[in-house]
């Protein structure tokens, strides 16, 4: 085979200082600046926190006490990366709902028919290219909620949030080998759990 | 556990050359990732070229990847901005919650019962200190509030008996008019003290301010300086010195021979008390006389409880945390 896989290139945040603006602003008593940030982080939050509880509602509810907490707590901010901030946050709300979930397990995996984070109906110009999307979204979305919690939190920050090892290693509280082994190891896992629908991503 | 060790955990394989079952499929995913360096990333590239399997594992999992990046965004049906009144809300809440994350070393976890009592002792700590601190006292003495300004001289004057911040105090019957002089000089000498009160029939004129407690005990020159006038310190208003006018160092009359009912009683901290000021005479009548405490040791001792009850509660939470 002559080509060879190459890494997965992520792009950089350009938006940091405006985002610590506005923090400040908002530390300042600014409502509006604070709410500009929630608009601004909301939807990638919800992602986020969607593909860590694998359940939309949950993750709506993580999300909620996830600005509350960062509005309670905007005092504390005082690093350079408010994104990170509010995504450590998140984890944490998206892991204590997660927790709660295990001690008291009321549905499984919710129904992949319903799946909410499938996209929206749009008009789109290729169905089957769509279609396929599609398929691709909810195979991909049962497989990440089979993974462990710690491979699938470490995936979706590098994989969906484009987050650095060392920044993953700084959100998670874990050294970076282990973060680069949960990466590794999570994606063979998900390769296993994908390999009766693996034709679906091959192109 | 080496690497080698986590290689074979993960994929089931170890290093060899028995066909694909063999090969390192985290060596693929670490070269995949762009962690393999080196030999590791020699050995990974030649797996890749010579073997289509793994050839074929390298390129899925950069398709999964892309395929986790590409992940469809997440229809949001809820609106997560604050609204004012829920800001209000949480500012209301916010010095209570603030205090217990202190606490709770930045937990939100709730207390555990021992937790609540090391709070309780923390609790009872502070109130304390706050009670027996200068200003608690003054507030809680009765008939009479004074403040000393910090390192005021314990210069208090009242009618029928003086008692100066200076060495040589005057009181009472017997004292030269020199002495009076003396002390009304020094009275008038010393530095703010601020008096209010009220003077109370206070039997005056007696020979000696001695209010009760030895920490009160007032060097006085002249006649006798304890004995049954100590009680003459202790109604409302008369220990705190400032007598008739309320006068603060400027008494009209220090010759202590009128023993009428309108003259001041030399207060505890008037008297002279070097430690505590007039905070010290009620912590002196508090105590005991055989207290091995004088006011301010009692008051870092209580404050000292406070502080140790909060740090067990602050270490307490975290470690449960």
């Amino acid at each position: 085979m002559e080509e060879v896989a190459q890494p997965v290139e992520r792009p950089a945040d350009p938006s940091r200082e405006r985002d610590v603006r506005l923090a400040r602003r908002a530390r300042e008593g600014d409502l509006d600046a604070f709410n500009q940030l929630v608009e601004i982080h909301q939807n990638h939050l919800l992602a986020l926190s969607t593909r860590l509880t694998g359940d939309v509602e949950a993750a709506h509810d993580a999300v909620q006490e996830a600005f509350i907490r960062a509005y309670r707590n905007l005092g504390a901010f005082h690093g350079d990366s408010f994104r990170a901030w509010l995504i450590r946050i998140a984890i944490n709300t998206s892991t204590d709902i997660l927790r709660v979930r295990k001690r008291r397990p009321s549905e499984p995996y919710p129904e992949r028919e319903d799946e909410p984070w499938e996209p929206r109906d749009t008009a789109s110009p290729d169905p089957e290219r769509e279609a396929i999307r599609r398929a691709q979204s909810r195979a991909l979305s049962a497989a990440l909620g089979e993974l462990t919690d710690d491979q699938r939190a470490a995936i979706v920050l590098y994989d969906v949030e484009g987050f650095d090892y060392p920044e993953i290693a700084r959100l998670t509280g874990v050294s970076l080998g282990t973060v680069k082994s949960r990466i590794h190891r999570g994606r063979l896992a998900l390769r296993a759990l994908l390999e009766d629908s693996m034709e679906l991503f091959r192109d | 556990m080496n690497i080698d060790e986590d290689r074979r955990d993960a994929t089931g394989t170890g290093g060899g050359s028995e066909g694909h079952a063999a090969h390192d499929a985290e060596l693929i995913a670490r070269f995949v990732g762009g962690d393999a360096t080196g030999r590791d990333e020699a050995r990974a590239r030649d797996l890749v070229a010579s073997c289509p399997e793994c050839a074929v594992l390298a390129a899925d999992l950069v398709a999964i990847a892309r395929a986790t990046a590409d992940l469809p965004e997440v229809p949001r049906h809820r609106d997560f901005r604050i609204t004012p009144q829920q800001a209000a809300e949480l500012h209301r809440a916010g010095f209570p919650s603030r205090l217990r994350r202190v606490l709770s070393g930045g937990s939100d976890r709730p207390f555990v019962p021992w937790q609540r009592l090391a709070g309780a002792t923390a609790a009872i700590g502070i109130v304390m200190a706050l009670v027996t601190s200068p200003v608690g006292l003054a507030a809680l003495s009765p008939g009479h509030a004074t403040l000393s300004a910090p390192g005021a001289a314990p210069a208090l004057t009242s009618q029928g008996g003086t008692v100066g911040g200076a060495p040589e105090h005057v009181s009472g019957a017997g004292a030269s008019p020199a002495a009076a002089a003396a002390a009304r000089a020094a009275a008038s000498a010393a530095p703010a003290t601020v008096s209010v009160g009220s003077s109370g029939p206070t039997p005056s004129g007696v020979p000696a301010a001695s209010p009760a407690g030895p920490l009160a005990q007032a060097p006085v020159a002249g006649s006798a300086t304890s004995g049954p006038v100590a009680a003459a310190t202790e109604g409302p208003g008369a220990s705190m010195g400032a007598a008739g006018a309320g006068s603060t160092g400027t008494a009209p009359d220090t010759s202590g021979t009128s023993a009428g009912p309108s003259a001041g009683a030399v207060g505890p901290a008037s008297a002279g008390a070097p430690e505590g000021g007039q905070f010290g005479s009620s912590i002196a009548r508090a105590r005991g006389p055989g207290s091995p405490f004088g006011p301010w040791e009692a008051w870092l001792v209580v404050a000292a409880a406070g502080g140790v009850g909060f740090l067990a509660l602050h270490l307490a939470a975290r470690r449960a945390a």
